[in-house]
């Protein structure tokens, strides 16, 4: 269990983290969102104690986190960390040694994760000569190869093809099952809807929203109307709706202030020429636009 | 961690050993040293076998002797190097050498040496040892003489070289070794600054580096590379060693089949013979030199953990090796052989890392005690105890950029008042880039100009005329660099009265005249400053005259006016009116290199600044520079022409010029004193300076005008 309490972060007078607090629990996975910039990496290297914080703590298993504690701890950077110069077998050996890990449990674990990808012929190759997506398989092998308690992934997902995101997808609820703590952040709302348990959302390293995924879709008092028809807008006009969205000819997203209102404005709407009317439950996106009020963009 | 740190280093070292780089290397080496040490002995093999140069270490003279002498004396001495042959008609062939030894009353004997090759130093040594025996036994011979006396004259004077502050013995004996041992330093922080720099800068581009300090501190992870770089370097000294001693005992084993030598090699290296005073010098170097490599290494280390690209992690490395060639062959220039070293001295060489050379080269001077050796080891101790502590954090900050997000950050708060600043420094910049361009093209055509002076015999007018062309040559050229900064604003198309530039003129001309006054009553030796021997001038002829007075009084007030006020003044204007008068004054100051000249030029500087933002016009700064120059001008011609009326004019009219102006000036300031007012906003002087010294050109602009400030005083008092 990764306990989180007041984290904060500046850089000269900026505040990349303001007062972060969480927990992610045991065979859980907890989603970390946020645009570019929003503080998601420095909130993981201000956790793993690679930049220095300026205040709160971060806890495993009630331990607080310091060398000794991260060879439990798995973490896969967004961008980069392995050296072009190595073999795959070399840089493990290397990333290996730094958890704490025996050669021979380096080379068993290391073949059993690319023997999982089906990467095992990169082995000896060079790392300048992988690809690109390969290379981010590799990343997250780097970050699970000493089978740790708690893993963090920043941005697990990039450089990917849909079959290989798939992949990982499994893998990562595989871990879950395990009992393995989770954390990852990404600024694609698909994966975390689909994957997370818990959401922490954070836009300028402020904490705007955080709990249980279900729980905040289903307490968000706030419907989508999704209308393809005929509407004019400006004879819309009830005190509860509080935005329109016309992307498209004729297709219509409003949204609503509190479902018993719902009702009274499709009774507004049929008055139009409609061919098709849907009622949804704001989607993570459309919850993150609210908070933060502002477009969410990737 | 400990465990993590060792195992991590020597997988590193492993991976290193196993490159192919690291393998290919070390066969090149294998097979050069062994290549280089036995090419001497296969050489000798192979003219054994083939017959040729067997002779060759004997020299072969073919003798026309007059005094008959020589070939008993080279039977008699038994002389194995030298095989007298028959002399041929057909003259001097190949392999052969001929000597001709002549007898004559005036200088007893002479000798002529001919051959087809070059007769190696010994060799004609031999011959000369023989031919001065020759003329020793005639000299005794013809005037009956003492040989011993004779032989005594003959030789050379034996002078003992006593120098008390130094064993000169010990001195001539070791320095080599010195030399040599700071050059291998020199060798092995190359290598060392390179390898760490590539190592970690590869790393911290690739992103590693964050992953690494998950799993060990930062302390470990700065001592892994440098420790992996250290280790394999020195694997590599003990093979490259090893390979040496190798090829000895290949050449020894050469030698014992095909040459029926006896084997000294290998024994020599083992009874190299240690005293005292070298035993001090290897033992101190070694301990430093393992004390500085790591010191080194976790400089090299700090810088390269603010790179962010490839050409800056060779960069790092450059900085690095900069420091080590001041170290190692500059620093120990600092000790001057003939003279005691001061204590100022002493205090230097025992710096950290400066000791390494300079310390032992004390010790064979006997300048310092054992004290002051343990105290520069300490030095470096302490230096390594600080950097360990203390390093690993500056290495951290640098490996995670959060210096740079500290800097945007704050350039975001204030934007317009930044840009303003990094306009203001940009312009800095440019008037430093001029500055340093006159500078340059003034002594590169003074250099040429003492040139020609030696190659040809020149008149002083042609010297002047040529002084003027040099000076106006290596003026202009600052002058249309920074001309088009400046932009026409609209406020300096509005005129400004008639009367009010009147005013001004002279109540500045009263200011400098004041100034003028006072420096010459603050200053009073001013006598060994003597314009004219440094400029130069014919005062008996008319042309000569003008052309003192157009290179003291015209020129300057004409093309420093332009430079100055015309240019400078205006392209920094727009950055406040205080800035721009300051640093003009103070360029103007700095470019005449002479101090008492360049204080008045600098307060002139600021008058002249002055009248031209009042009166938008560098005309009246003109006039005032002529005027100036132009009564010192009068008073040299006068001086040297010894001629009276001239003087009692000249005091005249300073007199009416200093009357008229002062009257000026007191009417100004009791009733017109807002003429004198200047607004000043723009940059504070707080920002002037940390725009002056965070640019490192500026700087060396700055430090090159001082020195030659200061040597041109040396030159002159």
């Amino acid at each position: 269990m990764l306990e989180v309490k007041n984290m904060t972060k500046k850089f000269g007078d900026y505040l990349a983290i303001d007062n972060i607090s969480f927990t992610a629990k045991e065979g859980r996975i907890l989603g970390i969102l946020g645009r570019n910039g929003a503080g998601k990496s420095t909130l993981f290297r201000s956790i793993l104690n690679i930049v220095q914080k300026d205040k709160g703590e971060a806890l495993l298993d009630g331990e607080s986190i310091n060398y000794s504690i991260l060879d439990r701890v798995g973490y896969l950077i967004e961008e980069g960390s392995l050296t072009p110069e190595y073999t795959v077998y070399n840089q493990f050996s290397t990333f290996g040694i730094l958890k704490n890990m025996s050669d021979d449990e380096i080379t068993t674990s290391l073949i059993y994760w690319l023997k999982k990808f089906d990467m095992l012929e990169y082995l000896n190759m060079k790392i300048k000569n992988i690809s690109k997506g390969n290379r981010q398989k590799l990343q997250f092998i780097v970050s699970v190869l000493h089978s740790p308690k708690l893993l963090i992934l920043d941005e697990p997902f990039s450089g990917l093809d849909p079959v290989s995101v798939d992949e990982l997808k499994n893998v990562i609820l595989e871990l879950k099952k395990e009992g393995i703590t989770i954390v990852f952040s990404s600024h694609q709302m698909e994966h975390v809807e689909l994957l997370c348990d818990d959401i922490l959302l954070i836009n300028k390293g402020k904490m705007i929203l955080y709990g249980n995924l279900n729980e905040i879709k289903n307490g968000y008092d706030k419907k989508k109307i999704s209308v393809v028809g005929c509407l004019n807008i400006d004879k819309l006009n009830n005190e509860n709706i509080f935005k329109i969205v016309n992307d498209k000819l004729n297709t219509y997203e409003i949204y609503v202030n509190g479902s018993n209102n719902v009702t009274d404005i499709l009774d507004l709407i049929k008055t139009f020429d409609v061919q098709s009317i849907n009622i949804n439950n704001l989607s993570l996106e459309d919850i993150f636009m609210d908070k933060a009020g502002i477009k969410y963009e990737e | 961690m400990k465990n993590k740190l060792y195992r991590l280093t020597v997988l590193g070292i492993e991976q290193t050993l196993k490159m192919k780089f690291f393998v290919i290397l070390n066969i090149i080496m294998l097979v050069g040293i062994i290549g280089v040490v036995n090419f001497g002995t296969v050489k000798q093999i192979i003219e054994k076998n083939t017959g040729k140069g067997i002779d060759k270490n004997i020299l072969k003279v073919m003798v026309q002797d007059e005094t008959e002498r020589f070939v008993d004396l080279v039977k008699l001495k038994e002389i194995k190097d030298i095989e007298v042959v028959d002399y041929s008609e057909q003259g001097v062939t190949e392999g052969k050498s001929l000597v001709e030894i002549k007898y004559s009353n005036v200088s007893i004997i002479s000798a002529k040496i001919t051959s087809n090759e070059y007769i190696e130093d010994n060799k004609y040594t031999e011959l000369q040892n023989i031919i001065n025996e020759i003329r020793t036994d005639i000299f005794v011979d013809k005037y009956d003489a003492n040989l011993n006396e004779v032989q005594e004259l003959g030789s050379n004077v034996k002078i003992e070289r006593i120098v008390l502050t130094l064993n000169a013995t010990d001195y001539v004996k070791y320095e080599p070794v010195v030399m040599v041992i700071a050059f291998i330093m020199y060798m092995l922080f190359i290598f060392v600054a390179a390898t760490i720099s590539s190592t970690i800068g590869i790393e911290k581009i690739s992103k590693t580096t964050e992953y690494m300090l998950t799993g060990i501190s930062e302390k470990a992870y700065l001592w892994y590379n440098i420790l992996q770089v250290n280790i394999v370097f020195l694997i590599q000294m003990i093979l490259s060693g090893v390979y040496y001693v190798f090829a000895n005992i290949i050449s020894s084993l050469l030698i014992i089949k095909f040459l029926d030598g006896s084997v000294g090699k290998i024994g020599e290296i083992a009874t190299f013979s240690m005293d005292p005073i070298l035993f001090k010098i290897v033992v101190l170097t070694l301990v430093q030199t393992v004390l500085c490599v790591l010191i080194l290494s976790i400089v090299q280390a700090i810088m390269t953990s603010k790179v962010n690209n490839m050409t800056d992690i060779s960069n790092s490395s450059m900085l690095v090796i900069m420091i080590v060639v001041l170290v190692c062959f500059v620093s120990p220039n600092i000790i001057n052989v003939s003279e005691t070293v001061n204590i100022f001295i002493k205090i230097v060489s025992c710096l950290p890392v400066l000791s390494i050379v300079m310390v032992p080269k004390l010790i064979l001077l006997h300048q310092i005690s054992n004290i002051g050796i343990v105290l520069a080891v300490l030095a470096n101790v302490a230096t390594l105890t600080f950097l360990s502590i203390f390093g690993s954090r500056w290495f951290k900050r640098g490996l995670l950029d959060s210096g740079n997000s500290k800097k945007s950050d704050k350039r975001k708060k204030d934007e317009i008042y930044d840009m303003n600043k990094s306009k203001f420094k940009e312009t800095i910049f440019k008037v430093s880039i001029a500055m340093l361009m006159y500078l340059v093209i003034s002594s590169a055509l003074g250099f040429i100009l003492i040139f020609i002076k030696g190659a040809f015999i020149l008149s002083t007018n042609i010297a002047s005329l040529i002084n003027i062309i040099i000076w106006v040559a290596s003026i202009l050229p600052p002058y249309f660099y920074l001309k088009p900064l400046h932009v026409k604003s609209k406020e300096a198309n509005k005129k400004v009265a008639i009367k009010d530039k009147i005013n001004l003129l002279f109540s500045c001309a009263f200011l400098v005249i004041v100034i003028q006054f006072i420096i010459s009553f603050i200053i009073k030796d001013n006598s060994k400053f003597d314009i004219v021997d440094l400029i130069g001038a014919d005062f008996k002829s008319i042309i000569g005259i003008l052309l003192f007075t157009i290179q003291v009084a015209i020129l300057p007030a004409i093309f420093e006016e332009l430079l100055f006020r015309g240019a400078m003044l205006k392209v920094l204007n727009k950055f406040g009116n205080l800035a721009s008068i300051l640093i003009t004054a103070f360029c103007f100051g700095l470019m005449h290199q002479n101090l008492t000249q360049g204080i008045f030029a600098f307060l002139l500087g600021i008058i002249l600044a002055f009248i031209t933002i009042k009166t938008k016009s560098i005309i009246p700064a003109m006039i005032i520079h002529f005027l100036n120059n132009f009564v010192s001008v009068i008073a040299v011609i006068a001086a040297e022409t010894n001629n009276n009326i001239m003087i009692n004019i000249i005091n005249i009219s300073v007199y009416a010029v200093v009357l008229m102006s002062g009257l000026y000036f007191a009417k100004n300031i009791l009733v017109n004193r807002k003429i004198f007012k200047l607004e000043n906003t723009g940059i504070k002087i707080k920002n002037i300076l940390s725009c002056i010294f965070t640019q490192y050109i500026v700087v060396i602009t700055l430090l090159l005008y001082v020195i030659i400030t200061i040597y041109m005083e040396m030159l002159l008092f």
